[in-house]
């Protein structure tokens, strides 16, 4: 214990000489009883897999690291910190930082230590610890009111190294539950059992020594009781027990990676769906996305305690199950394998989105602000305003494909290809409806969660004026249909265009203008992918219209 | 004449202008979004949101509705969904209207154990006092951009000039040397700024001492101890003088020169007249161990202390929605040179030229509630092991006018109020919007006070709407399905 402890105070100090060890895994480890022991961490109680994830995300920018499972690699890093210092695991993203430091901008990944040593990062340190830079969570640097992405991520770096120093040192892993049985109060930190012993950090110790020793078995027994005494001593314990089981659950299963695979293989499976066995597949493959999908929708429910729907990346789930619902419901109606292929491409691409881009879209569950705090009214008026952004997203969808088949009718008309043009439209059209009834109700349940909650129905606020933006852009298109003035050409062209309302309602307000009430969504990146993503819509737009107005022409 | 009426009627009920109003409508809306995201929230108030031409816009909107509902007369079932729809957006429109005319949204700040009626709203006026007579004027807000070119606002019944408007201010203490008969009769005393160079902590603070009050005559940083004084002053010359620590005064003679007197950690003394010949200020040393060196910026003296007001250089980030906070420069008309700034919620008092006295006050607007609200306590709580607000909530007591002593306050029943919990007091409702941050925890509450006399018909309106809409939505289906059907056949032969 005491070797233990020695080693433990000399783990803020990064060790000079090189090692030319790696840390590897240990073999024959299982890590279902550690990845179980809860955690106060971020405001609730969590199990420690979902702890040791997220502080790996916290430093290297991903949800895992390497051929280690996370849980083994948060006790090898506590127990083997001089190896882990040596070992590139801070992610630094912009190059204007890398430049700064003077380190090699084609690297992506720099040890602990070589950042240490790094005479600017130290300054830098200093800087930030002294509360000389106060940049915001949007990048915006809060003392100039400049946008400052470099002075951002310098800051997000320093935050990674001082995580790494945190977890080394045994402050950031809380093991003892408070004694007076108070839920909200805060948990003893390791590094404090340190000076005043707790039977909770004493068992930890017993544990991360069995570790060190290389020793499997005493590892695993002493997980075992460690355990059951951090468990034993939480005063909530009786309600949180199966949420900790299902977090790990949910954790392990990655649903949402999932649904994502098999719904790009049944989208391209659906393009062909003429044939009766890849359509048999394409439908199996369809349902076993939606299943997990579900799944991992409600585990998330469960181990929240609320619906998933309070940022980009719990909408993005939902929107796109929003959109497997509504097209497989008109499937079922018409039969339209159109429908599928689009939705299941769609839904794929938005969970891929969502799942590439952890530092942007943060997946950790949070507890909500205050304000959120209205189970009822947020969930009805959240989900239907996101539900309607499905819909919209699906007419978005068939609306493109439309505008494909114009690209076939300019080239060789036939009464067929009038007749398909004709279906999709009204499927588009059918689609945008219900989207529109929907946003309106959401717009309006918004109106009265807002009355229910701060005593006004409609306050101008961003985010309410983009839904509103985007409900007017809607029925513009609906009033202009019902005059005649959208043609068929046109609805589908109006339909996509006006899918970038949705954007900024739904992205725009909080990823770029980053005022307003709904503040508690507030953060920053993705706007390249975004930009992306409307880019290519406007060329294809006008590429197609040219085309159609070309053919006209010659008609 | 006939023709021109049938020509405005066709207009009014024409699609394209439906179609119009609502681009033009989305389009500023974007336009105001952008406002607020670039400059701020008032400003995106000020020029569209609360605009006339946005309420012109607005009433076209509600106008087209009505006509067009009108001009299906004779109704016809067939008709319901859509006159359902329309009519929902009508009553909505008209309910905000009644909102924004009638309603009262403010907000109420109460200590504990203190009571409060005073709803503080969202406007701002001049408050003129003389004798018991009390006169008042709105001054509402505008953006920086006009008001850097505004020309001096007259309130003639008050014989007041407002001369400058700061749309989002924060405060300046200058030292000044004391114009005209007003500013003669404050209290006056030495002031020089200086510029503290080779300190330890870094950087060169700047600081002003000023010998007409205690709290501004003397200044520690770190282990020194900064003074300034007339040489008669007395009392501050024994202010300080605690041991271990290193001492430098500025000393005035009555000839109104400066010199230094300096005292080390050790008791060592120094001192030397201080010159302002060279073209650059002159620099002090006290010859203390520690290498500091002070610049003497500037020097009055007998100079008075001014509040100014000046523009917020930076603007905190993600501020944008914060309320501004606003000052002006006001005046008497008789007497130019009595100019004085007032920030929101401060109050002058002004000599006329008759001699008598009278008070400007730049204050919220207030709305007295009929009764008061008294604050039994108020409450926070944490996430576990964080400092984030889980909750916060006021517990408190409806006071009527008859409850008078202490005790008989503490006798009435407790409401609590929550976050998405408001409690109703006639036709108050009062919501939990936010608290004053303190050590060791807030005790005063901020409560959003609301009365809504649209309400009924907003709500109204949003159901009618909801259900037009579906209804709408229901009977396309049905139409279209059998030219969708229809279609289908023809693709599958």
């Amino acid at each position: 214990m005491k070797k233990f402890s020695l080693i433990l105070i000399f783990l803020a100090v990064v060790s000079q000489a090189q090692t030319p060890e790696t840390p590897e895994p240990m073999k024959g480890l299982t890590v279902t009883e550690l990845s179980l022991i809860p955690v106060q961490s971020g405001g609730r109680i969590k199990p420690f897999d979902e702890f040791a994830r997220e502080t790996i995300l916290s430093m290297t920018g991903s949800r895992s690291f390497g051929a280690f499972d996370p849980n083994e690699m948060l006790v090898s890093m506590m127990v083997n910190p001089q190896l882990w210092a040596q070992v590139p695991l801070i992610r630094i993203n912009n190059d204007e930082v890398k430049k700064q430091l003077l380190v090699d901008v084609t690297r992506k990944f720099f040890s602990p230590a070589e950042l240490m040593k790094n005479n600017v990062f130290l300054q830098y340190a200093e800087g930030i610890s002294s509360g000389g830079q106060q940049v915001t969570s949007t990048g915006v640097n809060a003392v100039t009111g400049s946008h400052d992405p470099r002075g951002e991520e310098l800051k997000r770096v320093v935050g990674r190294v001082s995580r790494f120093q945190e977890l080394i040192a045994g402050k950031l892993w809380t093991v003892t539950p408070p004694s007076d049985q108070n839920a909200d109060a805060p948990w003893i930190s390791l590094s404090e059992g340190m000076v005043k012993a707790t039977p909770q950090s004493n068992a930890v110790y017993g544990m991360l020594k069995g570790y060190l020793d290389h020793d499997v078995a005493a590892f695993q027994e002493k997980t075992i009781q460690t355990r059951a005494i951090i468990s034993e001593a939480v005063p909530q314990f009786a309600q949180i027990k199966n949420k900790l089981i299902a977090e790990v659950f949910y954790n392990k299963l990655r649903p949402f990676l999932q649904a994502m695979i098999f719904y790009l293989l049944a989208g391209l499976l659906w393009m062909f769906a003429a044939h009766r066995v890849p359509r048999i597949m394409a439908k199996f493959l369809t349902f076993a996305g939606f299943f997990v999908h579900v799944l991992g929708f409600s585990l998330r429910c469960y181990v929240a305690g609320r619906p998933p729907v309070t940022n980009m990346y719990e909408s993005i789930i939902w929107v796109s199950l929003g959109v497997m619902v509504f097209a497989s419901l008109l499937y079922s109606k018409n039969r339209h394998t159109i429908l599928m292929t689009t939705s299941t491409i769609l839904a794929g691409l938005a969970l891929f989105a969502a799942d590439s881009a952890p530092m942007i879209m943060d997946p950790t569950i949070r507890p909500l602000v205050p304000v959120l705090r209205s189970n009822y009214w947020l969930t009805i008026h959240v989900l239907t305003i996101t539900l309607s952004y499905g819909a919209f997203m699906l007419a978005m969808g068939i609306s493109n494909t439309t505008l494909f088949l114009f690209h076939k009718k300019a080239k060789s008309d036939s009464v067929e290809l009038n007749q398909r043009i004709a279906l999709m439209n009204q499927l588009a059209y059918r689609t945008l409806m219900f989207g529109t009834v929907l946003l309106a109700a959401g717009t309006i349940l918004g109106g009265v969660w807002a009355d229910y909650s701060w005593g006004r129905f409609w306050g101008w606020d961003p985010k309410e004026v983009w839904a509103l933006i985007a409900l007017l852009a809607y029925m513009a298109v609906l009033h202009g249909r019902y005059a005649g003035w959208v043609t068929t050409f046109g609805f589908p062209l109006w339909t996509v265009i006006c899918f970038s309302t949705v954007v900024m309602a739904w992205y725009g307000v909080n990823f770029v203008l980053g005022v307003g009430l709904h503040s508690y969504g507030f953060s920053s990146g993705g706007q390249l992918f975004v930009s992306v993503f409307l880019g290519l819509q406007t060329l294809y737009c006008l590429w197609i219209a040219f085309e159609h107005k070309r053919s006209k022409i010659v008609l | 004449m006939t023709k021109i009426l049938e020509r405005i009627w066709s207009v009014l009920i024409s699609l394209r202008l439906a179609v119009c109003v609502i681009v033009f409508l989305a389009l500023s809306l974007t336009v105001a979004t952008l406002i607020e995201s670039k400059i701020d929230t008032p400003t995106a108030r000020y020029l569209v949101y609360q605009s006339p031409w946005f309420f012109v816009v607005l009433a076209m909107l509600g106008v087209n509705i009505l006509a067009v509902a009108l001009s299906r007369w004779p109704w016809k079932k067939k008709h319901i969904p859509f006159l359902l729809a329309h009519a929902g957006i009508i009553s909505i429109l008209v309910g905000s209207w009644l909102t924004y005319v009638n309603g009262l949204d403010g907000s109420l700040r109460i200590s504990e154990g203190e009571i409060n009626s005073a709803v503080e709203m969202d406007e701002q006026m001049l408050v003129y006092k003389k004798g018991e007579s009390v006169m008042t004027e709105p001054f509402p807000w505008m953006p920086e951009f006009i008001a850097k070119d505004l020309k001096p606002k007259i309130f003639p019944k008050m014989g007041v000039q407002v001369e400058r408007f700061i749309p989002d201010a924060e405060t300046k203490v200058n030292f000044v040397v004391p114009v005209g008969e007003a500013q003669a009769k404050q209290k006056a005393g030495p002031a020089v700024e200086i510029r503290i160079l080779g300190s330890p902590m870094g950087g060169a603070p700047e600081i002003w001492l000023w010998g007409g009050d205690a709290g501004w005559a003397t200044q520690k940083m770190g282990p020194a101890r900064f003074l300034v004084r007339r040489d008669d002053q007395k009392d501050l010359m024994d202010l300080a003088g605690t041991p271990g620590e290193a001492r430098l005064d500025f000393v005035v003679s009555k000839d109104g020169k400066l010199h230094f007197e300096a005292t080390s950690i050790r008791g060592e003394k120094k001192s030397g007249p201080i010159s302002f010949e060279g073209e650059e200020p002159p620099i002090v040393n006290p010859g203390w161990k520690m290498p500091i060196q002070v610049q003497v910026k500037k020097f009055v003296p007998s100079a008075i202390n001014q509040t100014e007001y000046v523009n917020v250089v930076n603007k905190a980030a993600g501020m944008g929605s914060a309320l501004p906070n606003p000052a002006i420069q006001v005046s008497l008309l008789s007497n130019p040179a009595s100019k004085i700034w007032l920030g929101l919620g401060d109050r002058a008092e002004f000599i006329e030229t008759d001699g008598s006295e009278v008070s400007i006050g730049y204050f919220p607007k207030r709305v007295i509630l009929p009764f008061a609200i008294r604050l039994k306590q108020f409450e926070m709580k944490h996430n576990p092991g964080t400092n984030e607000a889980a909750a916060y909530s006021s517990y408190v007591q409806v006071v009527k006018a008859l409850q008078k002593t202490e005790a008989e306050m503490d006798a009435l029943p407790v409401e609590h109020i929550t976050m998405n919990e408001p409690i109703k007091v006639l036709q108050y409702t009062f919501y939990q919007a936010s608290y004053i941050p303190d050590f060791p925890r807030p005790t005063t509450t901020i409560l959003s006070v609301n009365y809504d006399p649209g309400r009924f018909l907003k709500y109204w309106g949003s159901i009618t709407l909801i259900l037009g809409a579906i209804s709408l939505y229901l009977s396309k289906v049905v139409k279209t399905k059998k030219q969708t059907e229809t279609h289908s056949k023809e693709l599958d032969s």
